[in-house]
């Protein structure tokens, strides 16, 4: 009895050696066990646990190895074949791990900070409205940091201001980049400083009344330190000059340390938090780590609570929700819709480049047919020849997986330069261990992919049908048939991304087309940064009309001005007006009323600088001077909004109050320029910076515009600004077009790589259908020999060849049309004034495949008819 | 020369035999001291067989279950044994000129 259990747990045991083995010696080793178990079971089984142990991985090892062996012999024998099917995968691979990698690193990887899931973004917004959602006032931060328990820190960053500072340092100044934050940001971050103590709470009460300045003291970045301090860690508690003004630096900010917002900072320095209590006043950006074990689904609860208790508190304001999102969700969100995008697009060319690779390889299989039925005739088993067959796609798919790396590592370096601007947290893309591991699974799944085709359609046959197959063309017809449905997924595929970058390239068109209102093309801008202890509110003054005039002078340039933010680079002072005479006069103008209203600081001759019409009343001129009643230019859309139903004439004279100037009379009206690159309509109000200056230090983005290549005005531009003061640097040289190109790159972007992936699996197709009818066409030699003896023409042949391709072209655009409309699901974050499933475009991609595939059809048809009949029915 | 793969061209160098046959073999020859296990006994037969040390036999008794398969040495085979064994009685020759052979050592 015990014999006997033994026995049977013993037969089961043997399925640990390869099948093989198992066929040719399993049954007497069973009967061996059966004659061996009589003298003393204990003593068998601890030989044949070892046997299990060290001989059947053993023979695993050598079958394997018998198998890589002879699928490099056979790659040996037909290097082109090796060759194709080697780069083809490694396209797709290649491909494939880069994007992965940079969707990895952006959206996968957590945050470059310690226990980075915890870190999130607070917004308020309108009550129910959560597209309504914008930065938080100083009025909620501080009521949140004290009573909010979800959060351990929380911190805010007052990134709106203008944030470049000049450091003078022996006497030499450079441009720098500050952030004013709270006094717990670093802790919020959990960053401790290389050395240091830092900001505390009371840094946060601001020197000068009405500015979000708080104490004179800087936290100095790493990079800033080993370049301009010769890492000296004395240089704490010494004084640096900043802008003309003394700080005391407090600390050094620890090595690689970047703020997660707004990237690389120079300094840091406290915000004066103190008097900032508007709480309308929605402009600071707030970060918050959650305690250990809150969830954001509590946070987000408690802060709901606690904005019904601000609501009572302060019942007339509008934004009173506070809600929090994960912080890198919050980063990468824009990143979000073309990533998927494109990881699904070149998860797609990775399939093309798979069953191009089946395709290949069933050919081939064809070919070796008769070695299939002599090895199985030979007694070699089904599932030997099987994984055989997986084998040698597994030694394919690797070669194709290093080549695959080695490519990848060049597209990342591509996809880095492509996606600067486009894409955040893009310099951590790297080939880590995740990435590394993804690239082996892909290859190990490509492998099974495309090699289980030929594995299933050949592996499993009885030899003698085998053999037979070869002789009948019943066999070869199902194959012909696998293959053209093979070229049909193909075709379906290339068809779906054609169509995606199809919608891509006409958004991306008309996005140039938009009318942004002003002109762009042969304009200079640049910024020069004027230090407040030598420039006074009346020397800024001056020193911008003169500038504007001095530029003029040069040879070239038509027009020079400046303005506090430039037009379609976004939203900036959206500042509510008030409406002082007219039908509307004593309500105000505000961004919560939905209306794009911004207030902009304007010097010299903007106007004509932009070549922004005129359209009544006067632009600013020399009488808008400091001690001239306070007046204000408005755009058609502010005018037609403000004084609805009076002429543009009339509205010039009428008042208006904004940005706690006296009242204002607008003195003129002019036309509309866009908020941003995509269009969107804005209101706008400007001010002439000579009446303007006293409220702070503006930057102001200078524009010149010229009849030269603005390039070439640059350097005489650097003469005129020494000139009127050697210490001042231009600062952000830049064509106004490159500027706005900003603005689009993400959409470029996911266009370049779309139609690349587009193009590579249009050509992947291609070559796939040639392949099908060149085989068709090799396999029917003798029919159509026949046919040609019988009397069928040339015209007759070729045509009869199409049709055969008309099959799989057919199906492909079919089910490409339908995976195009799969695929707008993705495309609708990056389409611009088009649907993604616009049928105009789906039919030019259909086109554009159907001419691509009659070309591939083209030459196997001309082939054909040219078979020489005679010859053809001898081969025969 | 692995020990079975010895033990198995001795086991064949008079007769065929099949798997079971060459275990019962060498166990009588080592007085039951070597009996192969399973694994090891049909590991060493199918590498002996791709080494072409021994080769399959078309003849078998009547009697015996017909899923035996019998095996013989090949010349490579016999040549392969003759070696080991000079090389092994070789060995034996220096090692009983030397003080192992006396008792008393």
């Amino acid at each position: 009895m015990r014999v006997k259990r033994s026995e049977r747990i013993y037969r089961r045991l043997l399925r640990l050696y390869p099948g093989e083995f198992r066929d040719e010696y399993g049954q007497e080793m069973t009967l061996l066990f059966r004659a061996r178990a009589t003298d003393g079971l204990l003593r068998l089984w601890f030989q044949v646990l070892g046997d299990l142990l060290f001989h059947a991985p053993r023979e695993h090892w050598s079958a394997m190895k018998q198998d890589v062996r002879y699928a490099v012999r056979q790659m040996r024998r037909d290097p082109g074949f090796g060759a194709a099917v080697t780069v083809t995968l490694a396209v797709g691979i290649g491909g494939t791990t880069a994007v992965f990698s940079v969707f990895q690193a952006v959206l996968l990887a957590p945050l470059p900070y310690e226990e980075a899931g915890q870190l999130v973004r607070l917004y308020q917004h309108e009550a129910d409205k959560p597209a309504t959602r914008t930065y938080l006032t100083g009025a909620y931060f501080s009521v949140l940091r004290e009573e909010a328990t979800s959060f351990e820190a929380v911190a805010a960053l007052a990134n709106y201001r203008e944030t470049a500072a000049d450091l003078v340092i022996d006497g030499r100044p450079q441009r720098i980049r500050g952030l004013r934050v709270t006094s717990d940001y670093f802790h919020t971050l959990r960053s401790g400083l290389s050395f240091g103590s830092g900001f505390e709470r009371g840094d946060e009460m601001d020197v000068r009344r009405g500015s979000s300045v708080g104490s004179r003291r800087v936290v100095l970045s790493s990079t800033l330190w080993r370049s301009s301090f010769g890492q000296d860690p004395s240089v704490v508690g010494s004084t640096i000059r900043l802008n003309g003004e003394p700080y005391e630096i407090v600390g050094v900010a620890p090595d690689g340390f970047e703020d997660p917002v707004v990237g690389p900072v120079d300094v840091w320095a406290p915000y004066g938090l103190g008097r900032d209590t508007d709480p309308e006043n929605n402009s600071l950006t707030v970060i918050g780590r959650l305690k250990k074990g809150v969830s954001l689904e509590q946070a987000r609860e408690e802060l709901s609570s606690l904005s019904r208790a601000m609501r009572e508190r302060w019942p007339a304001v509008r934004l009173s929700a506070v809600d929090a999102v994960a912080l890198r969700d919050d980063l990468v969100a824009p990143a979000r819709g073309p990533l998927n995008l494109l990881l699904i697009a070149v998860g797609l060319v990775l399939l093309v480049a798979c069953v191009n690779v089946a395709n290949l390889l069933l050919a081939r299989a064809t070919g070796r047919i008769d070695e299939f039925a002599v090895r199985q005739a030979l007694g070699a088993g089904q599932r030997r020849l099987v994984r055989q067959m997986l084998v040698e796609s597994l030694v394919l798919a690797s070669l194709g997986g290093l080549l695959g790396l080695v490519l990848a590592s060049i597209a990342v370096s591509v996809l880095r330069v492509l996606g600067e601007d486009a894409v955040p947290r893009l310099k951590e893309v790297a080939f880590d261990p995740v990435v590394l591991g993804f690239a082996a699974l892909v290859t190990v799944g490509t492998a099974l992919v495309f090699g289980s085709v030929p594995a299933l359609r050949f592996g499993y046959s009885a030899p003698v049908s085998a053999l037979r197959q070869r002789s009948r063309t019943t066999g070869s017809r199902a194959q012909g048939r696998l293959r053209s449905g093979l070229a049909a997924v193909q075709l379906a595929l290339a068809l779906t991304l054609l169509t995606g970058a199809g919608v891509l390239l006409a958004s991306f068109y008309r996005l140039q087309q938009v009318d942004l209102g002003f002109q762009v093309d042969d304009v200079l801008t640049f910024e020069v940064n004027l230090p407040s202890a030598r420039y006074d509110a009346a020397r800024r003054a001056a020193f911008h009309e003169e500038l504007a005039r001095h530029l003029r002078t040069i040879p070239g340039v038509v027009a020079a001005g400046g303005i506090s933010f430039l037009p379609a680079t976004g939203s900036y002072h959206g500042w509510n007006t008030s409406i002082l005479s007219g039908p509307k006069a004593g309500t105000q103008v505000t961004k919560q009323d939905g209306f794009n209203i911004q207030q902009r600081t304007v010097s010299g001759d903007l106007f004509a600088a932009l070549r922004i019409p005129l359209i009544a009343g006067r632009t600013f001129d020399a009488r808008d001077h400091a001690d001239a009643p306070a007046r204000a230019v408005v755009s058609a859309n502010f005018a037609r909004t403000a004084f609805p139903a009076m002429p543009f004439n009339a509205v010039v004279g009428q008042r208006i109050a904004a940005g706690g100037r006296p009242p204002l009379e607008i003195v003129g009206v002019v036309g509309d320029v866009v908020l941003d690159v995509y269009g969107t309509p804005s209101l706008v109000v400007y001010h002439p910076h000579a009446q303007f200056a006293r409220d702070r230090n503006w930057t102001l983005a200078q524009v010149v515009t010229t009849r030269l290549a603005p390039e070439r005005v640059l350097a005489e531009v650097g003469t005129v600004v020494a000139a009127s003061d050697p210490e001042l640097a231009v600062y952000r040289a830049v064509a106004l077009p490159d500027v706005l190109g900003r603005g689009t790159k993400r959409e470029r972007f996911a266009l370049v790589l779309l139609a690349t992936f587009a193009g590579v699996c249009l050509l992947l197709a291609t070559v796939g259908l040639y392949g099908v009818l060149s085989y068709a066409v090799r396999q029917r030699r003798q029919e159509i020999g026949i046919r040609i003896a019988l009397g069928a023409t040339g015209a007759h042949v070729r045509l009869a060849v199409l049709r055969l391709a008309s099959i799989p072209l057919g199906a492909g655009l079919v089910a490409g049309a339908l995976g195009a409309l799969l695929l707008g699901r993705w495309l609708t974050s990056l389409a611009f004034g088009i649907s993604p499933s616009d049928p105009r475009i789906v039919v030019a991609a259909a086109a554009i495949l159907t001419a691509t595939a009659l070309v591939a059809a083209w030459l196997p048809a001309r082939r054909a008819a040219r078979i020489e009949p005679r010859i053809a029915i001898q081969e025969g | 020369m692995a020990p079975a793969v010895f033990h198995i061209l001795i086991a064949l160098a008079d007769q065929p035999l099949h798997g079971y046959g060459i275990m019962l073999d060498i166990a009588e020859r080592s007085g039951g001291k070597v009996k192969l296990s399973p694994g090891t006994l049909y590991g060493s037969i199918k590498q002996m067989l791709e080494d072409g040390l021994i080769e399959e036999v078309a003849v078998r008794s009547a009697a015996d279950d017909e899923r035996r398969r019998y095996y013989r040495l090949t010349r490579e085979g016999r040549e392969a044994a003759r070696q080991e064994m000079a090389r092994m009685s070789a060995l034996l020759n220096h090692a009983r000129l030397t003080s192992l052979r006396s008792n008393e050592g």
